[in-house]
């Protein structure tokens, strides 16, 4: 059982000031940070970090087209402690796609307001919450003049919503932790376990023929649709992907499509996102809907992923329950946040995040942060307020204890 | 008609000219919309051979191609002929789409082995052009004299929704008949298919992993992609003849009896909520824009009893439809072309719409707008070759286009004889 000095616990708490949490959130989403587009809100973060004395270092992401950055600060400590790493993502979704709806919002997506304890915005539940909190925490650390024993790695990285170039960057360059949070939204639930998500393209061709029968590939692509039967519902067992259950994610894995484009007659392309849980691989997708479109005689290939820039993620057995940063998080959430708190996939179920990369990695992650989704599509995104103080003292706390020797 | 008149017009039609001609037009590209070379070319051809023959301008969104008018003036006494064909060849969206993969031979060096021709647009259209120039020269060598004009109106633009023939007819161009020189095989055919294009917008919520659960309302939805797929199955099937459920009301027409038809154009995707699907109908003579509105609207209706959610919104067409022809067997053009086809290829002719079936053509307009008796004649396609047509497909053999060169001549005697009967 980990213990944190009663101390130092008051210090932390008084560190978190609810009004620079609450600025701090509003200028991370009055910094517009699209997906690809993350560079000046990696700036801004990096400039918070310095700006309290952290090691700081901006990592260039360059792929493609892509051209974008993201940021990375070390809290020193004494080099005998564990080391925990704080993962969140600066990206958001992108004007025109959903479920990001401009058309419908009835508050400014990049105003950041405050009304009635909610703080509105573009990203403010995905996730510049839960970057507002991970950030204030170590604010807080370093204010109540708290040394670890093993380094904080704080990461504010990009790309998660496409497969998580930004987290495979950071792995290929060497940066690790002995323990990670990634502090996605997850309505303040513990997640100890969550699908991963991989996505491709069903290239189908058709065969045209003038003035004779043929099957067109508009027509192969509404029959394949029929075959892999309902999107965002449990593919059954004995459907096109074998798998075992896993009791913690019930319901998965699941499909959607996400695009579909007519290439002349004769081609068509669709583009799918599969929510798979650990036991099924990427790859295990792409054979079984190969061997699916060879038994219903299409013409046709999956590339996967669909774009060079787009990540498949790995998928990861969870961390324990028993771990002791789980213990941690449990608690101090029970004490700050005032309630029990839920452990497993909770509110996260069917959501994919960057802790998939962080524990194929061999590095035991929890997901943990502010921010629910309390309606659909993500019209008005909002925060309460009072849930990002909450984290970021549950965060701090958690920090404290067990980066401890 | 008198024997030396008849004989005469024969005489005039030779098979190495006709080689020569077909040759010329195919060695010229005549993409979609760049017709104009080949335009003036005709010109040149009918000009040799004492055939009035004047270019006639077509303004297009891309730039101005042409027409062109041949003219065999008749003293006004009698019925007036209109032949036209197109001059344009596919791919339909041009010369940047273009591919030959897999031809043996260069497209634009037309290559005579055997009894075949090969050419980029050999078959359809040019030997049915190359038939209507050589039926002109062979009119104006026996020194014919028509009571009703004959017009000769190699036309652009036909895989351009038929901008040459609408403009034609927009500047008033008027017969008593019309034969328009489609591949058909040499078959008459007096009724064929009309085209009709449109769309439908699917919309539906955007759904996500797991809302389903969290939001009860989003339960029962379903996406835009599931709509879209039972609206297509309730369409089709593709290309297959009507189910006893079809979803279209209409009438069966004798010989088209495989027909309305289905063929899907594209899916456009707009967004996650928002699909549409463009797709054609192969109508049968009775089917309108309106009655296809009202079909679709009420297989609309339909899947929305079913599901409540189901939104879909028509655009019925897109695109300016082709009616369908049908004129009466007993009309003195179709009887007049099956009397000379037979006389000319010593066997009865195939009279109905086999020769074309499923495909639509310029007549169509011809037909739409002006009621004017019209048939489909013209050498090349129909039924004739399939066996090699599905070999293309399978891919055996080359996909070079060809055109049997007996078939021309065939089509030219025909044409110039049962003009001469028509319009004497």
């Amino acid at each position: 059982m980990l213990q944190l000095d009663r101390a130092l616990v008051g210090r932390l708490r008084e560190a978190v000031s609810g009004d620079e949490v609450v600025a701090l959130a509003a200028d991370l989403i009055r910094i517009p940070s699209h997906r690809w587009e993350e560079s000046e809100a990696a700036s801004y973060v990096a400039g918070f970090m310095r700006g309290i004395g952290l090691e700081v270092w901006v990592q260039k992401v360059e792929e493609g087209e892509v051209r974008s950055k993201q940021a990375i600060g070390y809290l020193r400590g004494s080099g005998h402690g564990r080391s925990l790493m704080f993962c969140g993502h600066l990206d958001t979704t992108s004007p025109g796609r959903q479920p990001y709806r401009p058309d419908l919002w009835t508050h400014d997506p990049y105003g950041a307001e405050v009304i009635d304890g909610w703080i509105y915005g573009l990203g403010a539940v995905n996730m510049k919450g839960g970057v507002t909190a991970m950030l204030a925490a170590v604010q807080a650390l370093v204010r109540a003049g708290f040394r670890p024993d093993g380094d904080i790695v704080i990461t504010a990285v990009m790309g998660e919503t496409a497969g998580g170039l930004g987290i495979e960057y950071l792995l290929n360059a060497g940066v690790r932790a002995d323990q990670a949070i990634v502090t996605e939204c997850t309505d303040l639930d513990v997640v100890t376990v969550a699908v991963s998500a991989c996505r491709g393209h069903i290239h189908v061709e058709g065969e045209s023929a003038h003035h004779l029968p043929h099957r067109s590939a508009v027509q192969t692509a509404a029959e394949l649709i029929a075959a892999m039967g309902p999107p965002f519902a449990p593919i059954p067992p004995g459907g096109w992907l074998p798998y075992t259950p896993h009791p913690e994610l019930p319901g998965y894995p699941r499909f959607a499509f996400r695009e579909v484009q007519s290439y002349g007659y004769d081609f068509c392309r669709l583009t799918f996102d599969c929510r798979i849980i650990p036991g099924v691989s990427p790859g295990d997708v792409q054979r079984q809907l190969e061997a699916l479109l060879q038994r219903l005689g299409i013409r046709g290939r999956v590339e996967m992923p669909p774009h060079p820039h787009v990540r498949n993620r790995p998928t990861a057995e969870g961390i324990s329950n028993d771990h002791p940063l789980v213990q941690s998080v449990v608690r101090w959430h029970e004490t700050e946040v005032g309630r029990p708190a839920t452990v497993g996939a909770g509110k996260r179920l069917g959501g994919a995040s960057d802790a998939a990369n962080l524990l194929a990695a061999g590095i035991p992650t929890v997901t943990y942060g502010p921010g629910g989704i309390d309606v659909w599509p993500m019209i008005d995104e909002r925060s309460r307020t009072a849930d990002l103080v909450a984290a970021a003292r549950v965060l701090a706390l958690t920090a404290a204890e067990t980066t401890a020797r | 008609m008198d024997d030396k008149l008849r004989d005469r017009i024969l005489s005039g039609i030779d098979r190495r000219e006709v080689i020569d001609l077909e040759s010329g037009l195919v060695a010229i590209p005549s993409y979609t919309t760049e017709e104009t070379e080949l335009a003036k070319f005709i010109v040149a051809q009918m000009q040799r051979f004492d055939l009035q023959a004047d270019l006639q301008e077509v303004p297009l969104s891309e730039g101005v191609s042409h027409n062109v008018i041949g003219h065999l003036l008749g003293s006004g006494q009698g019925p007036t002929l209109l032949f036209f064909g197109h001059m344009d060849h596919g791919p339909i969206l041009g010369r940047k789409y273009a591919s030959y993969d897999g031809w043996k031979r260069d497209p634009f060096k037309p290559s005579v082995e055997g009894e075949w021709i090969y050419g980029k647009g050999c078959q359809d259209e040019k030997g049915g052009l190359c038939a209507m120039l050589s039926a002109a020269r062979a009119l104006v060598r026996a020194g014919f004299k028509p009571k009703g004009d004959i017009y000769f109106c190699p036309v652009q633009g036909h895989k351009r929704v038929s901008s040459g023939i609408l403009h034609l007819l927009e500047t008033g161009f008027r017969a008593d008949y019309a034969v328009n020189t489609e591949n058909s095989g040499n078959a008459v055919v007096p009724s064929w298919v009309g085209r009709a294009e449109g769309a439908v917008h699917i919309r539906a919520p955007e759904l996500h992993f797991h809302r389903k659960e969290q939001f009860p309302e989003l339960k029962h939805r379903k996406t835009a992609f599931e709509y879209l797929t039972k609206f297509l199955l309730e369409l089709g099937p593709e290309m297959m003849p009507p189910r006893s459920d079809c979803w279209m009301t209409f009438e069966a027409t004798p010989g088209l009896e495989d027909y309305p038809q289905t063929r899907m154009e594209m899916i456009t995707f707009h967004d996650l909520d928002h699909l549409e699907i463009s797709f054609q109908i192969r109508t049968v003579p009775g089917q309108t824009d309106d009655t296809i509105r009202a079909d679709l609207q009420r297989l609309v209706d339909r899947l929305r009893q079913e599901d409540s959610h189901f939104r879909a919104d028509i655009n019925w067409p897109s695109w300016p439809s082709r009616p369908a022809g049908n004129t009466p067997a007993s009309n003195p053009v179709v009887q007049s072309f099956a009397r000379w086809h037979n006389f000319v290829a010593g066997e009865l002719p195939d009279v109905g719409p086999r020769g074309r079936l499923g495909a639509a053509a310029d007549a169509s307009h011809v037909v739409g707008q002006l009621k004017i008796p019209t048939i489909l004649y013209g050498p090349g396609g129909g039924m004739t070759d399939l066996e090699h047509g599905r070999k293309v497909l399978r891919r055996e053999v080359e996909p070079d286009e060809r055109i049997r060169i007996d078939d021309i001549v065939t089509a030219a005697k025909v044409y110039a004889l049962a003009a001469a009967e028509l319009c004497g």
